[in-house]
C-alpha cells in the first residue's frame, strides 16, 4: 500500500532530471572559484542551463564518480586521478591532448603557510622534520592536494636523503592528523589552531591570507612543485555541448581572469621561470608512484604500521 | 537540600543547554539581521531547506503508520520473540548514523547487484534523493514506536477489551478508545521524528554525494558554509533548525500541560 | 499465561511490522553481515585489530561509559528536582531539558566546538583556568553528556513520580537520614529505570557522530571515535575495512541492547 506510493515517489525523484543541468564534480579548495566562474559563465552565455557543484577530496570524488556520482564535468586536483577515470572509460583516453597545457586551465604551486612572523622558523622541507614541529597535511588517499604534498616531499627526500623513506617517516610522524580534504586541513590549522605549518597551495594560502587579515605568512621553500589542475568532460552524458562550452570558458580570458582573482596562475604562465619549481612527471609516472607508495606494502602504509 | 538541588539544576541547564543556543543566535546575528537573512535566502540554503522538508514529508508519515502498527501488536499482545522484536525496532537508534548510511551505500552503490541494475535502467538512486530518503527512514524508524509502546502498555487492554466484548468493531475500538489515549504520544513522536529527519547528518553525509543545492540537506549545507570560513552564514542557516527545535520544545511542553488538564478533567 | 486475547488486528499488525522491519532493518543489516563474511578472514581480522582501530574502540567505549555514568548522576539530580520541587522558572527549565533531543547533532556539535574553543565564550574562561575542552577528549565527553542528558532525565522521571510517599514518611519517621532513605528506600526501586537510562545513554554515546566530530580533533590513535574512523574508511573507499569495523561495532551495540532488555526483566521481577 504505502510501498507502491513510496516507490513511485522514489522513481519520480530518481529519474534523471538532467534536462538542462550540468553536474560539475570538483575537489575541495575550488569552491569559491567555481561559484564565481559558474555565475559568469551563465551570464556571458545566457544559457538556460543550471550548473550544480559537488566538492570533496579529489581522490574521494574520483571514486565517487566511479561509484555512480552523475558528473558531467570533472575537475580534479591532479592528472593521476584523471588517468584513473580514463582507465574506466569515463573520460577520453587522450584527455590531455584535448586542451592546452594538458587540459589544465589553471596552475599553482606548493607553499608553506605559517603563523604570523613564523615563530617556529620554518623555511624549508628540512625544517619540517625538526622535533616538536607539527605539520598539517592531508590524507593522500582522499585528498589530491595532500597527494601532491606527499609527492613533493618524496621528491625532496630523494634529492637530499640517501634513504628517502626516513625523511617521509619523520615528516608524517610530525603530522598529528590527516584530514580527508585540503580544506579540512586548512580548517584544522586556522580554526582549530593545531599545527605550526600547513603545507598547501599558493592559491589557497593567498586566499586564506586575504580572508584572515594577515594572521599568517607564506613561506616559499627551496623546492616546490608545479601543480596542474586537469579538467575533462565525462563521456556518454547528456548536455555534452554545454559541457564542452563550459570547459572552453575555463580557458577563455574571462575564465582566466576569475582564476587570477583567486590567486591561480593562468595555464599560459611559464612555471619554469622559477628555478625552484619542478615537474613531478620528470621524476616518475603517477601510476608507478601509486603502486610503490600505496596499497598493501606501500611506503606510505609502512608509516602507520 | 532543596536549595542546592535547584541551584545545581539551574546551573546545569543554563550552562549545557541555554547558553549554547543563545550563542548560536548571537553569532548568527553578529553581523546584523541583513546578513543573517541573506544567508537563509541564499539559493543553496533554500534548496537545502526544500530538500529537508521533502525528506521529512516522506519519511515521517510512513514511520507513523509503522509506529502505530508495531506498538499495537507489541503493547497489546504477548508472543514469543517479543523482546527480540523490540530490540530490532530499537536497533536503528543504537547504530551509528555513519554505519546506517554505509549499509545503504553498499546495497545501492554501483558495486552491488541492485546498484548496477538500477544504474543500467537509468535510475539514479545512490548519491541522489532516494538514497537520502531511505537512510532517513531507517534512522527515524524507532521514534514513534518507542513513544507509543510504553504509553499503550500503561493504558493496558481493559478498555479495548471491554469495547470488543460489548460488540464494537476493531476499527471503531481503535479509533474511539485507543487513539484518544495515545494522541499526545503520536503528536510528540511526530515532532521528534520530524526534528530528527531534518537534522540527520551522519547517514546523509555518507550517501548523498554532496551535490550542492541538490543533495545537501540543511545540516550538510551548514557544514559546507563552516568549511568555507563562513561562520556567520553557517550559524544563520543552523538557526533555522534551532528555531524548529525550540518550537518542538515549546509544543511538547504545551502538549504535556494540555494532557494534564485533560487528565484532571476526566477525573 | 493462557489467557486468550480477544483484541483484533494482531495478525495484520504483526505481519506488517515484521514486513517493514524485514525490508528496512533486517535485510540491510543482513546484507552487511553477508558482505562481511565475503571478506578474506585474515583481512577481516587485521582490519579490526590494528592499533588505530583498537584505539578507536577503546576511546569510544570509555568516553561513552563516562558520559553515561555522568548522565545518570546529573539525570537523577535534575529529574528529582523537577519532579519533587516547585520553584520559580521550573516550566522553562523543563522545556529546555528536551532541547538536545530536537536539535540536530551536527548543529549541537558546531556550537559546542565554537563556544569551547579558546576564543569562544566558555573557552576563554576555561583557558584562564588552564583547561582546554575543544579539540580534546574532554570535549568529546561534554558533547556526549549533552546529547544523553535529556534521555536520562526522561527515562528517570516516571519512576521518581511514582515514589510512595507513605513509605518515605515511614522511613523518616523511623529516624532515617535523607541519604539513608535515598539509598535504602528509593535506589532499589529506581534500579530498573536507572539500568534502562544507562543503557540508552550508553548506546547513544557509542554511536554519536555529528555532535562529536566538530569538537574532537579526530587524531588517529588519540582522539578518533569509531564513527569517524568508519567515515574515513568510507571516504577512502576502503569498503571492506569499513564493513569489518562496522560489523564488530554493530555486534557490540546489539548485544548491549539485548542484554539490557533481558537483564532489565530480571530486575523488575
Amino acid at each position: 500500500m504505502s510501498y507502491r506510493f513510496l516507490f513511485l515517489l522514489m522513481l519520480l525523484f530518481s529519474i534523471n532530471s538532467s534536462a538542462n543541468e550540468l553536474l560539475h564534480v570538483s575537489f575541495d579548495v575550488t569552491r569559491e572559484l567555481f561559484k564565481e566562474i559558474n555565475a559568469d559563465f551563465k551570464k556571458k552565455h545566457d544559457l538556460k542551463v543550471k550548473i550544480h557543484q559537488s566538492h570533496g577530496g579529489s581522490g574521494k570524488q574520483t571514486s565517487a564518480i566511479m561509484h555512480g556520482l552523475p558528473a558531467n564535468i570533472v575537475s580534479l586536483a591532479l592528472p593521476y586521478h584523471m588517468d584513473i577515470l580514463a582507465e574506466k572509460e569515463l573520460v577520453s583516453s587522450n584527455w590531455r591532448d584535448l586542451y592546452p597545457n594538458n587540459s589544465s586551465p589553471f596552475t599553482t604551486r606548493i607553499v608553506f603557510l605559517v603563523h604570523k612572523n613564523n615563530p617556529k622558523g620554518i623555511y624549508n622541507w628540512s625544517d619540517l622534520i625538526n622535533p616538536g614541529i607539527k605539520v598539517i597535511t592531508g590524507n593522500p588517499k582522499t585528498s589530491g592536494g595532500a597527494l601532491w604534498n606527499y609527492a613533493a616531499a618524496w621528491v625532496y627526500a630523494m634529492k637530499n636523503h640517501k634513504v628517502p623513506q626516513d625523511y617521509i617517516h619523520k615528516l608524517y610522524n610530525n603530522a598529528p592528523i590527516l584530514d580527508s580534504t585540503a580544506r579540512a586541513s586548512a580548517v584544522t590549522f586556522i580554526k582549530r589552531n593545531i599545527g605550526d605549518v600547513l603545507i598547501t597551495w599558493e592559491s589557497e594560502a593567498k586566499y586564506i591570507i586575504s580572508k584572515f587579515d594577515n594572521n599568517f605568512d607564506i613561506i616559499y621553500p627551496e623546492l616546490t612543485v608545479k601543480i596542474d589542475i586537469p579538467v575533462a568532460v565525462i563521456l556518454k552524458k547528456k548536455n555534452q555541448d554545454y559541457a564542452n562550452q563550459y570547459i572552453k570558458f575555463l580557458f577563455s580570458s574571462e575564465g582566466q581572469a576569475i582564476a587570477n582573482k583567486y590567486f591561480y596562475h593562468s595555464y599560459k604562465h611559464d612555471g619554469k621561470m622559477d628555478k625552484n619549481i619542478v615537474d613531478i612527471e620528470d621524476y616518475f609516472k603517477w601510476s608507478d608512484f601509486k603502486s610503490q607508495h600505496f596499497g598493501s606494502d606501500g611506503i606510505f602504509e609502512q608509516i602507520y604500521k | 537540600m532543596k536549595k542546592y538541588f535547584v541551584t545545581l539544576t539551574y546551573l546545569i541547564i543554563i550552562v549545557c543547554f541555554m547558553i549554547p543556543i543563545l550563542s548560536l543566535f548571537a553569532i548568527a546575528l553578529s553581523e546584523g539581521f541583513d546578513v543573517y537573512w541573506q544567508a537563509i535566502k541564499h539559493e543553496e540554503a533554500l534548496e537545502a531547506i526544500r530538500l529537508s522538508i521533502i525528506i521529512a514529508l516522506i519519511a515521517v508519515p510512513i514511520n507513523l503508520v509503522f509506529g502505530i502498527g508495531a506498538s499495537w501488536c507489541i503493547a497489546k499482545f504477548d508472543f514469543p520473540g517479543k523482546s527480540m522484536l523490540t530490540a530490532l525496532i530499537d536497533l536503528p537508534f543504537a547504530i551509528s548514523p555513519v554505519i546506517s548510511g554505509f549499509i545503504f551505500l553498499t546495497i545501492f552503490g554501483m558495486d552491488s547487484v541492485l546498484g548496477s541494475w538500477l544504474a543500467s535502467h537509468g535510475i539514479q538512486f545512490i548519491f541522489a534523493i532516494p538514497a537520502i530518503v531511505i537512510a532517513t527512514m531507517f534512522i527515524t524508524l524507532p521514534f514513534i514506536a518507542r513513544e507509543l509502546i510504553p504509553l499503550m502498555q500503561e493504558h493496558g487492554n481493559e478498555e479495548e477489551e471491554a469495547a470488543i466484548a460489548l460488540g464494537a468493531s476493531g476499527i471503531k475500538t481503535f479509533w474511539y478508545i485507543t487513539l484518544p489515549n495515545i494522541k499526545w504520544g503520536i503528536l510528540y513522536g511526530i515532532l521528534i521524528s520530524l526534528s530528527r529527519a531534518f537534522g540527520e547528518f551522519g547517514a546523509v553525509s555518507v550517501v548523498s554525494g554532496h551535490i550542492r543545492g541538490k543533495t545537501t540537506s540543511i545540516p550538510m549545507h551548514v557544514e559546507i558554509l563552516y568549511n568555507e570560513y563562513n561562520y556567520v552564514a553557517a550559524f544563520s542557516v543552523a538557526s533555522v533548525l534551532a528555531i524548529l527545535a525550540i518550537i518542538t520544545m515549546i509544543l511538547k511542553n504545551s502538549l504535556l500541560s494540555v494532557k494534564n488538564v485533560d487528565l484532571e478533567k476526566s477525573q | 499465561m493462557t489467557k486468550t486475547n480477544i483484541l483484533p488486528f494482531f495478525k495484520i499488525s504483526f505481519s506488517y511490522t515484521i514486513f517493514y522491519l524485514l525490508l528496512l532493518v533486517i535485510l540491510p543489516i543482513s546484507y552487511l553481515v553477508f558482505h562481511a563474511t565475503q571478506l578474506d578472514l585474515n583481512d577481516f581480522i587485521s582490519s579490526v585489530t590494528n592499533d588505530r582501530v583498537l584505539a578507536a574502540y577503546q576511546l569510544t567505549i570509555t568516553v561513552a561509559l563516562g558520559a553515561a555514568i555522568i548522565n545518570i548522576i546529573l539525570g537523577l539530580l535534575i529529574s528529582w528536582t523537577l519532579v519533587r520541587y516547585d520553584f520559580f522558572g521550573k516550566s522553562i527549565l523543563e522545556m529546555f531539558v528536551d532541547l538536545p533531543l530536537a536539535l540536530p547533532t551536527a548543529i549541537a556539535g558546531l556550537i559546542l566546538a565554537t563556544i569551547y574553543s579558546p576564543g569562544g565564550a566558555f573557552g576563554k574562561i576555561l583557558s584562564k583556568l588552564g583547561i582546554q575542552v575543544a579539540f580534546t577528549n574532554l570535549g568529546i565527553l561534554m558533547a556526549l553528556i549533552l546529547v544523553g542528558l535529556p534521555l536520562a532525565v526522561r527515562t528517570l522521571e516516571p519512576i521518581i513520580r511514582e515514589i510512595d510517599s507513605d513509605v518515605e514518611s515511614a522511613a523518616y519517621g523511623l529516624g532515617a537520614s535523607g541519604l539513608q532513605v535515598f539509598l535504602r528506600v528509593y535506589l532499589p526501586g529506581f534500579m530498573p529505570s536507572i539500568i534502562s537510562a544507562f543503557s540508552i545513554c550508553f548506546a547513544r554515546a557509542l554511536s554519536e557522530y555529528g555532535a562529536v566530530i566538530f569538537i574532537a580533533s579526530n587524531i588517529p590513535k588519540e582522539s578518533e571515535i569509531v564513527s569517524m574512523l568508519i567515515y574515513s574508511k568510507i571516504e577512502q573507499f576502503d569498503y571492506n575495512e569499513a564493513t569489518a569495523i562496522a560489523l564488530v561495532m554493530l555486534l557490540l551495540s546489539f548485544f548491549i541492547l539485548w542484554a539490557i532488555n533481558a537483564y532489565a526483566k530480571r530486575w523488575i521481577i
